[in-house]
């Protein structure tokens, strides 16, 4: 089932180029535009 | 993508981020950070564990030779672009979210092809209007988002 306007976004931890995690949870309080690129370029 | 930069310096001072989600390897990613001198973060997938859980699937091979998605390759490299070829899954399709300041989704929009991507003003307007409902939409808060968008 496709995800949909409302639904809770799923929660990751993603290591981060530059050194570090990065959690979408951090952001809380705060909109995320949330790009998922299919390649770089 | 340049929409979107214009927009970061607000968005991060409302406490938010634009968040980029790549499954190339790290050195990749790392020469293209520098390259693009970007400012938003990018994170990396190369598992595409996250793109998976948000319902990022491969395409079928056929979406990818659409007239419009070759067209869009072509003009590409009209402008002098290279189109460069993903690096180890060329199906693998892409999407576009936003997630309001109470984590649900204010947009979602998992590309149906490798041209399918909402443009700038739409993702914008999905911020502006998560923002909005979550302060409570005052009259004041509307003009201030307005104000943001322009």
């Amino acid at each position: 089932m496709a995800l949909q306007v409302g639904d809770r976004a799923p929660e990751f931890t993603l290591p981060r180029v530059g050194g570090g995690a990065v959690s979408l949870s951090a952001y809380r309080g705060g909109s995320v535009v949330l790009i998922f690129l299919r390649y770089l370029g | 993508m340049a929409q979107l930069r214009r927009h970061h310096a607000d968005l991060r001072a409302a406490g938010g981020e634009v968040l980029l989600v790549c499954f190339d390897t790290r050195e990749r990613a790392e020469r293209y950070a520098q390259e693009q001198n970007l400012s938003f973060p990018l994170l990396l997938d190369p598992e595409r564990r996250v793109y998976r859980a948000y319902g990022l699937e491969q395409g079928p091979l056929w979406r990818f030779l659409m007239p419009r998605v070759v067209l869009g390759a072509l003009r590409m490299m009209e402008n002098g672009r290279r189109v460069q070829r993903p690096q180890e899954d060329p199906l693998q399709l892409g999407g576009d979210f936003v997630v309001d300041p109470a984590g649900l989704l204010a947009l979602a929009h998992p590309c149906q092809d490798p041209a399918d991507r909402p443009s700038p003003a739409a993702i914008m307007a999905a911020v502006a209007s998560s923002q909005v409902t979550t302060i409570g939409g005052d009259s004041d808060g509307q003009a201030t988002t307005d104000a943001r968008l322009r």
